[in-house]
């Protein structure tokens, strides 16, 4: 029951961690904390639900688009209201993200209503069976994304000309700008690149549980907790982070108290702070 | 002399005329609408966005069916003869207008939606909601604004353990519920010879859900079940992974639950991943309407539920044969069921009580509620009829227990109603 246990949270935690590392980039590049994040995952839900409804493509398939257009609406959100607050002081940057979740939620909730809608998965659905462990093939497909989507995010980063610029970005804006780095482009790719994660997410999603305006506050409140545990800025920790999510609340709902489960994640939330308040894989 | 005589005689002719006048005037003039009201208006709360809008659309549907058999005239019989008139009768055919509400099945939506109805809309009545936590409030308006409100579908036990005095509710709550369930499984063991000592309870965790698990967890012992888990689980949940591999951990001999519509699918879907084939008994709801049947078919895989209703009603009612038909011919093709049984004895008692009111006056629509007498053979559901204790509580009605056969559920209990055998040895998913 361990190993099942610890199966079973590492699949559902590479969700939480790939909507982490979308939150992290951010955090990293901009040092700017956003509150919309989930609402961008709910998102990419309704475009996955909708595509479903239309044209009869399953989440999977409608993900390239989701992400395309999540990777569009990074770049406007930055160049339209973020780049604004920029130099702003962070309470007031705190505030502007709170108030673009309010707007997308709501924006959402009148046009879709908060009823709740799931899709009808015909392929790739059931279980496996691995040496007596229950794998659901919607979350492993869920976990192999994952994977490929971080690898293409390393890949992006380490050899790209547009991935290279923003970790120069990152390192030293003023170096950057001083080398000829067009620097607000670099945000600009930085939110699209963060919210086409976000996408991956939520196509995921859109397969596993219910679309509904506010079905992703839950999400992002879990991709906080994970970056902050992982450490701000680091992927590898957002990575970690989430991961570490998904095991100890399945872990904790089966051998402690199940109420638990949720006060869990804040609990090692905290005792990370107190040990290591950079976070595990943070930043000096 | 003959002056004095002609002016008297002018004189009791104009005093008569005077009187009669003065006594029209005070008849149409004597309070609120009294015998020649145009129109009733009532408030009514549902579900009807949010994570339970197949519950309130269902509900819905059965009280356009009820606005119709009041407005318009049909052959069924009623308490005073209300569906054969237009209108209600003793308020001169008075016609009855719902206003409707969404409480989006929150609270605070509700109340919102309560306020509106009664300072804004100032509905003479009210009726609603479904979810218990939601009703709690919504009430809280009535009894503050002194509005009486039927209440058909709630079951938390507390709704009328608070001293309200215009608050009615029709149908059973919890406790009567619950007894049904354990007395169910007491007698399966008994009479069938089966191992039935251990209980898992998961339930949600507003107070619907908290208040059955307090319910069961209190009376266990009396039927002889142990509980071995309690696994509250928050409402809405994304993931039950944890909740699911606790229970196969646990391996109760029956698991109770409480749910609503998503929560009880995703439940489903995650036992049938784990392959958990432990007998379960659910306290209706979510796992009662015909979403749950429809989204699983053989998945269903025999759940049992605690139900009011089952499809042999159709034959042994006439009256529910014929609002399961009026249900279809306005778009819900799901029919009768419980949940529409219980909306229907919740307005027809509603619209009985301000019919004899003879008035809109909430006084008197308060007082007929507490002389409500209504028998059984005008109810769509098999209860004894409708009649309210001190505290607002129908002292009738009571359950059965229903279990999925693939997209159907059929009466397994009581042994005298059932329509076939129960299946507690469960296949293989």
């Amino acid at each position: 029951m361990l190993l099942q246990s610890i199966a079973s949270g590492l699949l559902v935690g590479s969700v939480y961690a790939i909507i982490a590392v979308g939150l992290t980039l951010i955090w990293g590049i901009m040092e700017v904390v956003n509150f919309a994040h989930g609402s961008y995952l709910m998102l990419s839900m309704y475009i996955c639900y909708v595509l479903h409804m239309l044209m009869g493509f399953d989440p999977l398939l409608s993900m390239p688009i989701a992400v395309v257009i999540l990777f569009f609406i990074g770049i406007g959100t930055y160049k339209t209201i973020i780049f604004r607050i920029m130099n702003a002081p962070m309470l007031f940057q705190i505030f502007t993200t709170f108030a673009l979740q309010f707007i997308i939620n709501y924006t959402v909730f009148l046009i879709a209503k908060p009823t709740f809608r799931t899709v009808k998965i015909t392929f790739l659905d059931g279980v496996v069976k691995v040496k007596g462990l229950f794998l659901d093939n919607a979350m492993i497909v869920s976990a192999l994304v994952c994977v490929l989507a971080f690898l293409f995010l390393h890949i992006f980063l380490q050899f790209t000309k547009i991935g290279k610029g923003i970790r120069a970005t990152t390192d030293n804006p003023r170096a950057a700008l001083a080398l000829g780095i067009d620097i607000e482009k670099m945000y600009a790719y930085t939110w699209g690149v963060s919210l086409a994660l976000v996408a991956v997410a939520g196509a995921i999603l859109s397969r596993i549980i219910y679309t509904h305006p506010t079905v992703g506050d839950k999400f992002g409140l879990f991709a906080f907790v994970a970056v902050a545990l992982g450490g701000f800025g680091s992927i590898y920790g957002a990575l970690l982070g989430g991961l570490m999510i998904g095991v100890v609340t399945t872990v904790t709902g089966v051998y402690a108290i199940p109420w638990f489960k949720l006060p869990s994640i804040f609990a090692i939330f905290i005792l990370t702070l107190i040990v290591r308040p950079r976070g595990l894989l943070g930043w000096k | 002399m003959r002056q004095k005589k002609t002016f008297m005689k002018r004189g009791q002719k104009i005093g008569t005329v005077l009187v009669i006048c003065g006594a029209v005037f005070g008849l149409t003039l004597g309070g609120p609408a009294m015998l020649s009201a145009k129109e009733v208006k009532i408030g009514v709360i549902w579900p009807l966005t949010g994570p339970n809008a197949y519950l309130g659309g269902t509900c819905k549907s059965m009280t356009d069916v009820v606005l119709d058999l009041i407005n318009n005239s049909h052959d069924i019989d009623s308490p005073g003869d209300m569906f054969r008139s237009k209108g209600l009768p003793n308020l001169g055919g008075a016609t009855v207008k719902f206003i409707y509400g969404d409480d989006e099945a929150k609270p605070d939506v509700g109340r919102s939606a309560a306020e509106r109805l009664v300072t804004v809309d100032k509905v003479d009545a009210m009726q609603g909601t479904v979810m218990s936590g939601v009703s709690t409030v919504i009430s809280q308006v009535t009894e503050k604004y002194q509005v009486p409100i039927v209440n058909s579908n709630s079951t938390s036990p507390k709704l009328t353990q608070r001293g309200f005095k215009w608050f009615f509710r029709t149908t059973p709550h919890a406790k009567t519920f619950i007894g049904t369930i354990l007395a169910f499984l007491k007698d399966l063991r008994d009479k069938k010879n089966l191992k039935i000592e251990t209980i898992a309870i998961v339930c949600e965790d507003t107070q619907w859900g908290q208040d059955a698990a307090d319910v069961i967890r209190k009376n266990c012992p009396k039927y002889g079940l142990k509980v071995v888990v309690d696994i509250p689980y928050a409402q809405e949940s994304t993931s039950v992974e944890a909740e699911v591999l606790n229970l196969k951990k646990t391996n109760p001999d029956v698991i109770f639950m409480s749910s609503y519509d998503n929560d009880a699918i995703l439940f489903q879907k995650t036992y049938k991943k784990y392959n958990l084939n432990i007998p379960i008994v659910a306290n209706n709801t979510g796992h009662t309407n015909q979403l749950f049947g429809d989204t699983f078919g053989k998945d269903t895989h025999f759940v049992m539920t605690r139900d009011m209703w089952s499809a042999s009603m159709l034959e042994t009612i006439p009256l529910a044969k014929r609002l399961d038909e009026m249900l279809k011919k306005i778009g819900f093709k799901a029919g009768m069921n419980e949940t529409t049984g219980r909306v229907f004895i919740g307005t027809l008692t509603l619209m009985d009580a301000i019919n004899r009111a003879g008035s809109t006056d909430k006084k008197a629509i308060q007082k007929a509620l507490q002389e409500t007498n209504i028998p059984g053979s005008y109810l769509a559901l098999p209860w004894e009829g409708v009649k309210f204790d001190s505290n607002g509580q129908n002292m009738y009605g009571g359950a059965i227990m229903t279990q999925w056969h693939d997209r159907q559920l059929k009466a397994i209990w009581p042994w005298q109603i059932s329509e076939t055998d129960v299946v507690w040895k469960l296949p293989s998913w």
